[in-house]
């Protein structure tokens, strides 16, 4: 009998080995393309970048010589490159600000329930949608100097003095490529942010609403907490975009006036490939990258496993449906006791309970 | 056996003989003229063979289509698939670089504005024979020429043609306010002053564009900045004479311009001449062609050049105009067939100037004959007939390095003069430019 349980326990085993030998094998031959294409159209391109950013390479020199960090030490000396670099930063914060907050405010409007809504959505991710060469020509018409259509307006509505010279004062320029940038962008914030609103559950934001809570209360301390990873997700490729934008700026300004614009992307590309030297251009385009690993490793990759197994993040069913808790749930306000005590049984509020499914309120 | 009866063997030329055996020589030589090789028809081995020709797209598009049209016709004559892509100048710079990389792409490509011989020379068909033989046969070529084609003694490009950004000015205006004709800088800037109390301010753009590079730098040449030493190796802006046109320029600027030139493009002078309000802008002769048939009041009173010439200066004239020039690339298959084609070309630059209405200008001499081709006969451009003397690249005296390149294309003029005419001190505006140029030349020793 025992011999029996064991050849049974035995073939069962190989059995179960061999499915798992097979789901790990289609599983991986799933992720071959995906791991072929980041590594022959990102990977190789990032490393021939590291290469060409410790030599000397030039545009018109097939063979390049390896001069160390050479290229870093001169660009960190050259005042035009600590200028973009600053710039890069302001740049990227101050729209990711605004983009954020437009966004969330374009997220709360378009959540509801008004008559045309599809359409009213439909135009307010048309900046988004726009090849950004139409939209920079449009942009730049309304900056132009001489015929600009915002002075003309601002000034007969009363709301400009004088009449400023948008891309022409390196203030005004940094401001006016920020807004050009925001306006493009927050399309795309206010659609994250509706996705991560329509994972909220209605009751905890109605329990928020029995026990008194404002709307900043429940927006601070349930929704957000629900949304974070995708929020942070959603941050992330911004910031992404914001820091490699050449597009608006080369089109916009050039860098102009003086620099006030110049920011790395534009930077790299006057010296790599405009001025043909690939090295020092590869290095500026580099500068960023240990700064941005860190941040990329430790935070999206952290943020993203813990949301992976919460609705917030889309409510992956992980197997028997029993999704991972939230390592560090949010510390509930004791105004919103009640909605913990929506699942008291797991201490935590149960929207970040993976078996609660997503409300698709839309 | 016979013999050869002596009056046969020497046999006496009759003057009907010697008349006719002259006149067929000199038929048979100015028939040669139209043989393959002189008529720049192709020899045999291109048949069959294709050519792709890389350019930008023309500021005049109709001379785009006569182009196509002068290159089909050719590759038609010749037997030659050839066919011409346009793209905007400001991409040429990229589109150059990645054909080098990838090693394939263009035939023929276009160098325009951004002259990078030095940079790519050693990727580019020596053609010393072509230009060689187009000079002899034209009367040379003018200095400008070599600064942008000859790198280590060869020739590496043929020079296509060259963009002059002449002085548009308005006779009207001028007649209004009392003054002459211009003749210098400090006549226009006094025009400047008077025109910007009437509304009429004058127009250069100070702002990241080439047009600010081009214009600025004909001012400082015409106060005797010079760019480099001869070889074009050492930097020498640093000058007494750069201190003079800063201050000049600034005068310029704050006297008779407003500050929209901060922020100005290529094309924001010809709307700005176009919107009439211009007293005179510094810009191609695309601004008053664009206005020709669209105002024809406005066009008859715009003028071109001082004098026929560009306004003087402390140390005379200076055009500092946009090169171009036409390369074949080592990699191409096709290097006999290109050589043909530039060959022809070289031997047509009349089609160019005719073509472009006087927007492209020859550096060989031969073609400032006068009247010439395309600029001669149009009574307002044919002020430019003598442009080759006054014509200048960037990075002159010396050639048109890959450093004087980098100083164009990172506009470290123009920011140099935004600083000082935006208010910072003139020896600060100078120490941050010659530190960004020093910089750029440093990296190419």
């Amino acid at each position: 009998m025992a011999d029996v349980e064991l050849a049974t326990a035995g073939r069962a085993a190989a059995r179960h080995g061999t499915f798992t030998r097979d789901r790990l094998v289609f599983g991986y031959a799933l992720l071959a393309p995906a791991v072929l294409y980041m590594c022959l159209l990102v990977g190789l391109p990032f490393f021939f970048s590291l290469y060409l950013s410790l030599s000397d390479a030039t545009v018109g020199s097939q063979v390049a010589r390896f001069v160390g960090l050479q290229n870093f030490v001169a660009i960190f000396q050259d005042s035009t490159f600590r200028l973009a670099l600053r710039n890069t930063v302001m740049f990227t914060v101050v729209a990711g600000i605004f983009k954020g907050l437009l966004g969330t405010l374009m997220a709360f409007l378009l959540i509801q329930e008004v008559a045309g809504r599809k359409f009213i959505r439909s135009l307010i991710v048309l900046p988004w949608t726009l090849p950004v060469a139409i939209s920079a020509l449009a942009w730049k018409w309304m900056f132009d100097p001489q015929f600009s259509a915002i002075n003309y307006v601002g000034v007969r509505l009363g709301l400009i003095h004088g009449w400023p010279n948008w891309i022409g004062e390196p203030s005004l320029a940094m401001a006016a490529v920020i807004a050009v940038n925001v306006w493009r962008g927050f399309p795309f914030a206010a659609i994250v942010l509706m996705a991560g609103f329509s994972a909220v559950p209605l009751e905890l934001l109605d329990a928020g609403k029995v026990d008194g809570a404002t709307f900043f209360h429940r927006y601070r301390y349930i929704v957000i907490p629900v949304i974070a990873p995708i929020l942070f997700v959603g941050l992330l490729f911004d910031t992404v975009f914001t820091l490699s934008d050449l597009s608006i700026i080369y089109l916009l300004t050039f860098g102009g006036p003086m620099g006030a614009t110049e920011i790395l992307p534009t930077r790299a590309f006057e010296i790599g490939i405009q001025a043909g030297a690939l090295g020092r251009g590869a290095a500026i385009a580099l500068v960023l990258f240990p700064i941005l690993l860190p941040v990329v490793y430790f935070g999206g990759g952290k943020r993203c496993e813990r949301g992976r197994g919460g609705p917030g993040a889309g409510g992956v069913d992980r197997g028997g449906g029993a999704a991972r808790p939230r390592a560090t749930p949010p510390a509930p306000s004791p105004r919103l006791r009640g909605a913990r005590a929506v699942c008291p049984d797991r201490g935590v509020p149960r929207v970040l309970d993976g078996r609660h499914r997503v409300q698709d309120r839309q | 056996m016979d013999r050869v009866p002596r009056s046969r063997c020497r046999k006496r030329l009759s003057r009907r003989q010697l008349l006719t055996t002259a006149g067929a020589g000199v038929a048979g030589a100015a028939l040669s003229r139209l043989a393959p090789w002189e008529t720049g028809v192709a020899p045999a081995q291109i048949k069959g063979t294709t050519l792709r020709i890389l350019t930008w797209s023309h500021f005049v598009p109709a001379y785009d289509t006569a182009f196509d049209k002068f290159v089909a016709e050719w590759g038609q004559a010749n037997g030659v698939n050839a066919r011409v892509d346009h793209i905007p100048i400001d991409q040429l710079p990229t589109r150059i670089a990645s054909e080098l990389s990838a090693g394939a792409g263009h035939d023929i490509f276009q160098m325009n504005g951004q002259i990078q011989t030095t940079l790519y020379y050693k990727n580019m068909v020596d053609v010393s024979d072509i230009c060689e033989k187009l000079g002899k046969q034209y009367g040379g070529w003018i200095p400008m020429a070599k600064n942008v084609a000859v790198v280590d003694g060869g020739w590496h490009g043929l020079p296509e043609f060259y963009i002059a950004q002449p002085l548009l000015w308005r006779t009207d205006l001028f007649g209004e306010y009392g003054l002459k004709a211009p003749s210098t800088w400090e006549d226009l800037r006094q025009a400047a002053k008077i025109g910007k109390a009437k509304g009429h301010a004058c127009g250069m753009a100070v702002s990241h564009c080439n047009d600010s590079n081009h214009n600025w730098r004909a001012v400082f040449y015409a106060f005797g900045v010079k760019e480099t030493d001869p070889s074009g190796k050492e930097p020498t802006w640093d000058s007494k004479e750069l201190r003079e046109a800063m201050r000049f320029s600034k005068a310029l600027y704050e006297e008779g311009m407003t500050s929209e030139v901060l922020s100005w493009d290529n094309v924001s002078d010809n709307r700005y001449l176009a919107s009439g309000v211009a007293v005179w802008i510094h810009d191609a002769i695309s601004a008053i062609r664009s206005i020709q048939d669209s105002n024809p009041k406005l066009y008859a009173s715009v003028n071109i050049g001082c004098d026929g010439l560009e306004p003087r200066g402390a140390a005379g004239r200076a055009a500092v105009v946009d090169p171009t020039i036409l390369a074949i690339w080592k990699f191409s298959k096709n290097q006999e067939t290109a050589k043909a084609f530039l060959e022809h070309y070289g031997n047509n630059v009349q089609f160019s100037l005719v073509e472009s209405k006087g927007y492209n200008l020859p550096y060989l001499k031969g073609w400032y004959k006068k009247p010439m081709p395309g600029v001669g006969d149009d009574p307002k451009v044919a002020k430019m007939q003598d442009w080759d003397k006054v014509a200048y690249v960037f990075g002159s005296p010396g050639p048109a390095t890959a450093p004087a390149a980098e100083v164009l294309s990172t506009f470290v003029v123009p920011d140099m003069l935004t600083r000082y005419v935006r208010g910072e001190d003139l020896e600060s505006a100078i120490k941050w430019g010659m530190d960004q140029i020093r910089n750029i030349y440093a990296k190419y020793k």
